[in-house]
């Protein structure tokens, strides 16, 4: 079975782990100080006391306040550490944005589509596709029987065996096949 | 006393072969609705209402109570091997659960929450039976304002969950109660953060959210390898070691001990209790340290203290007729078309039914472990099929659990936005316990404290003149300060080269 | 030449299929199509905006074996949650005016979510057609037996003597507790001390059990048990007559307060539905839920079966609306 080719962690013993990128960490700090000032300035207009005690926006207020603290704090905490020689293996990105990516195209098409086909382009695309490049996927056969069961198998399973609702396609076309 | 033969005559009841067969059916059934995704213990026991109405009374509730706690464990067996908890209550034992897995100790974690559910569930119904009523009672006790106090409480326990940087432990706490205020706010009743959206009127979708934090994350962490790929596991790995056992024994204690008593608060729901059992594990096991990383206690406390909670909150509704969570509330809707009114009258009116039932839940919790720890291997067997084919199929599920939480896409996206923060915060070293604690605690703080100023009319001395809340808020204190002390003993040590 | 008409053919042919399939679908609004409604094979979604489980599910369960019978075709329940009904409203509003979707609607939930902008309904009252109700569930008031409250003469006395001072119970800001109390405040001048339980109504009955609040306020579905087992003391309904689960129990009109507050659930077709289709669902219906089997079922949960034709329940729904519009702006107060 091909190994991928850029996982190094997959291969090295399990390490106590590293505080993250110092850069990266940044970007995160920024993130949440931008997330608690969004908060802050919205509590204002859904009233921050009411007449029995606080109201809808005192809670968002002092968290947003908090949020603010620590992050600045975080941001001088993680100063104080000295950059990690040799940054942890990081994500796989290609795999981060295949599976991403996919679910969220799977979201998009799952009522056009209906639950039988999306779903197996989407577990097509997982078995088979996605490691056409880089090797490590299954089989012509095994993906394409995994993709069925996976797909209307399940449906066939939910919704005739279950009685939960699985969405049909909509598209009037595919509907009439059946999908 | 009258009881004991009460109780006695219950037990011929329910070990008739039928009532057997029926606990046996439930169990089964129930397991498989906790492990599959897309129905919740909650839809699967109302499928199946319609189902049971033909059957004698005794025979329905019988099954029905299986399937409910049947569905608890088979929440777990996810949790434990796919790292994809099947349901709200089983989130936490996805922490230490699935490490354990990693490590190649999957038999081992499934058998002993097995075993610390039994013994949850059996000492919580035997509470049950001993001390319904003043048991019942106590639950009355706790009004608003002890229930704000006991949240208070629990949020505390936040700090326990630190680990190494209180400061990451402190944001993610702080964005879990931040994801807890979108919604309808209790005060006002208006929309809050919901950007229009009628799909967040209710909050965040929890399921999707916890699934996206644990399952999805993971999946993206580890890319398509997975690590410690388990490999036809033979019977002794299965089992645990002696030394598991022995860990163990505490954790199931103190799970038993918690679970109980949270369990007869009514609105207290299942994950509090798992939560704060994992909470106390944080501030009192032994090897406290190793949670996190497969922590045998950190199955072992929250399977009790979830198995506990759901056999302690049938104690209300027997009592009182008092559902204590959605659950049970489709069980009393069960009772009610049998035509039989929950409550005390029931063991007055119809007594061999009753106490049939009661000794069905012993019965039940036996099958339970009977049924489970054997197919322990079967459940393992699972985790040998091709990583990518079972990554693949994992994704199928939470794409069906999500989708079926409202049956909109829109809870897919949830899912796939919390794998992406999941994400984030296993790269930047963010605990994520602390973010479910305060995202499950968050409500229940907000609304309870409301309340409780309405009962009062807006004094807050209300928690500071009934002796129930004063105490949980002096232990709440207590228990936030321990890590005040712990940095200043360090501080006080000299600094050892570099290291922090 | 013959290679090239085969496949232009199949082209065609193609295209005529997805032609008739897409007109099939559209269908609606044609005599034909309420001729053969409902076709046999093709199924109608019953769209339920509570969780399974609950009493408006359990209500559209019973009934959908029995219409399935009757109309030769599968009935599917979905449950369609959140929001309070909100999404499962707007998605029979929503929904294609063929007769192939209905749903469940409820009251308060169908009427006030329209009238609070801030919760930005896609649907108004006028977005659907009523077809008929099923049951009804009034609210009423009570108290733990040994209180000095032992009639609504009491209850209201108390509220005006001692303003504030009563703590009393409801499921949460804008339901139908909340609306009923504060229609009971202005009609009197009774003032009470309202207590919340956006948890819902096992919390607030815990709690009044609990001794924390000190009056019940809530649906009679509600409290029947715990009334039949003599842990409260119901003292009013408010309704236009007595409920069978509670006969001893007067009601407000009896006191001489003309106050109506109940929570009605039926069935709602999306506005435009052809008026022969919706005439077959009416009648459908009728015969349905006053099965005498499914009257037994839904009394036994301590619901009230009350029918309505699709006229009465579209008055009794627009009576409401001019209710609770008027009230509204009392439950924002604070």
């Amino acid at each position: 079975m091909n190994a991928p080719v850029n996982a190094p962690e997959n291969q090295a013993p399990p390490r106590p782990r590293t505080p993250g990128d110092p850069r990266s960490a940044l970007v995160a700090q920024v993130v949440l100080a931008a997330l608690a000032g969004y908060v802050i300035s919205q509590s204002f207009g859904l009233g921050l006391w009411q007449s029995f005690g606080p109201g809808a926006g005192f809670f968002p207020l002092v968290l947003g306040a908090a949020l603010l603290v620590l992050s600045v704090a975080w941001f001088v905490q993680s100063r104080a550490w000295a950059a990690p020689a040799g940054t942890s293996g990081g994500v796989d990105r290609y795999h981060l944005v295949t599976v991403v990516g996919s679910l969220v195209v799977l979201g998009v098409l799952l009522q056009p589509l209906g639950f039988q086909l999306a779903m197996f382009c989407f577990l097509l695309c997982h078995l088979k596709l996605f490691h056409l490049r880089r090797g490590g996927g299954s089989g012509w056969i095994t993906a394409l029987a995994v993709s069925a069961a996976g797909s209307i198998g399940t449906f066939v399973l939910f919704v005739a065996g279950l009685g939960v609702q699985l969405p049909a396609a909509s598209i009037p076309f595919l509907a009439a096949l059946g999908l | 006393m009258s009881m004991m033969a009460d109780l006695i005559g219950g037990f011929a009841t329910a070990l008739s072969l039928t009532n057997l067969m029926y606990a046996l059916i439930g169990c089964v059934v129930g397991t498989a609705i906790g492990v599959l995704p897309g129905i919740g213990p909650v839809a699967g026991v109302a499928l199946l209402i319609p189902l049971t109405l033909n059957l004698p009374p005794t025979s329905a509730i019988i099954m029905l109570a299986a399937i409910f706690y049947g569905s608890q464990y088979g929440g777990t067996i996810t949790s434990v091997l796919l790292n994809t908890p099947g349901e709200a209550a089983s989130a936490i034992t996805t922490i230490d659960g699935y490490a354990m897995t990693k490590k190649g100790r999957a038999g081992a974690a499934l058998t002993i929450a097995a075993v610390g559910s039994f013994v949850g569930g059996t000492v919580a119904t035997i509470g049950l039976v001993a001390a319904a009523k003043p048991l019942g009672s106590l639950g009355l006790k706790i009004g608003p304002p002890e229930f704000f106090s006991l949240v208070i409480l629990g949020l505390s326990l936040l700090v326990c969950l630190a680990g190494t940087s209180l400061t990451k432990a402190l944001i993610s706490g702080v964005l879990g109660l931040m994801i807890a205020m979108v919604g309808i706010d209790p005060v006002g009743g208006a929309p809050r953060f919901t950007f229009g959206n009628e799909f967040l009127l209710d909050g965040v979708s929890f399921v999707a959210a916890i699934v996206g934090l644990f399952g999805l994350s993971e999946i993206l962490n580890t890319g398509t390898e997975r690590p410690g790929r388990v490999k036809a596991p033979n019977l002794r790995a299965l089992l645990p070691t002696r030394e598991e056992w022995r860990r163990s024994r505490p954790a199931i204690g103190r799970g038993t001990v918690l679970g109980f008593l949270l369990g007869l608060i009514p609105g207290m729901t299942g994950s509090v209790s798992s939560l704060l059992s994992y909470g106390a594990e944080k501030r009192f096991a032994k090897h406290r340290d190793e949670l996190g990383h497969g922590a045998v206690e950190g199955v072992a406390g929250p399977e009790t203290a979830n198995n506990a909670h759901a056999n302690a909150a049938l104690v209300p509704l027997f009592t009182l007729g008092i559902p204590a969570s959605p659950t049970i509330a489709v069980l009393m809707g069960a009772f009610l078309q049998q035509g039989l009114t929950p409550g005390p009258s029931l063991f007055t009116d119809h007594a061999d039914l009753a106490w049939g039932i009661i000794a069905s839940l012993f019965i039940g919790n036996v099958i339970l472990m009977v049924l489970n720890v054997p197919l322990v291997r079967v459940w393992t067997a699972i985790l040998s099929i091709p990583p990518v084919v079972l990554t693949a199929l994992i994704l199928v599920f939470m794409v069906i659990g999500a989708y079926t939480i409202n049956f909109s896409t829109f809870d897919l996206f949830v899912l796939v936005l919390f794998g992406l923060i999941g994400l984030a915060m296993r790269t930047f070293d963010i605990p994520l316990a602390p973010l479910v604690l305060t995202l499950v605690l968050g409500p229940l703080m907000e609304r309870s404290l409301r309340e409780s100023l309405e009962i009062s009319q807006g004094d807050f001395s209300i928690f500071a003149t009934r002796p129930i809340c004063v105490v949980l808020l002096l232990i709440a204190l207590a228990i936030a300060c321990t890590p005040i002390l712990r940095l200043r003993r360090r501080a006080k040590e000299p600094v050892q080269g570099g290291a922090r | 030449m013959k290679r090239r008409t085969l496949p232009v053919l199949a082209a065609a042919g193609l295209l005529a299929t997805g032609l008739t399939s897409c007109a099939n679908a559209v269908g609606g609004g044609s005599d034909d199509a309420a001729a053969d409604w409902p076709r046999k094979g093709k199924p109608i979604t019953l769209v339920v905006a509570f969780d399974a489980g609950g009493p408006a599910d359990a209500a559209a369960r019973q009934i959908a074996p029995v219409l399935e019978k009757k109309l030769g075709t599968t009935i599917e329940v979905e449950n369609k949650t959140g929001a309070g009904g909100q999404v499962g409203y707007t998605a029979i509003a929503n929904a294609r005016p063929d007769g192939y979707t209905f749903g469940g609607t409820g009251s308060p939930s169908v009427v006030t979510a329209p009238l609070d902008p801030s919760r930005g309904a896609k649907f108004t009252r006028t977005s659907f057609r009523p077809l008929a109700n099923q049951v009804i569930d009034p609210q009423v008031v009570a108290v733990r037996p040994g209180s000095p409250i032992k009639s609504i003469k009491d209850f209201i006395d108390e509220g005006k003597k001692h303003p504030g001072k009563l703590r009393v119970t409801t499921t949460g800001v804008q339901t139908g507790e909340h609306f009923a109390l504060v229609d009971l405040q202005k009609k009197t001048g009774a003032k009470y001390g309202i207590v919340h339980f956006s948890e819902g109504s096992a919390q607030a009955m815990t709690a009044f059990l609990g001794k924390h609040v000190d009056v019940y306020v809530g649906s009679v579905s509600d409290l029947v048990s715990q009334a039949k087992q003599g842990d409260l003391v119901p003292i009013g309904v408010m309704d236009d007559k007595r409920s069978p689960f509670l006969p001893k129990v007067p009601t407000f009109k009896e006191a001489g307060i003309d106050i109506t507050h109940t929570t009605i659930r039926g069935y709602s077709a999306p506005a435009g539905v052809p008026d022969a289709i919706a005439q077959k669902m009416e009648k459908a219906l009728a015969e349905v839920i006053q099965d005498p089997a499914v009257v037994k079922k839904i009394k036994a949960l301590g619901i009230e079966p009350r029918y309505m034709s699709g006229k009465d329940y579209a008055a009794y729904w627009k009576n409401q609306e001019t209710t609770y519009k008027k009230l509204l702006p009392l439950t924002k107060e604070k």
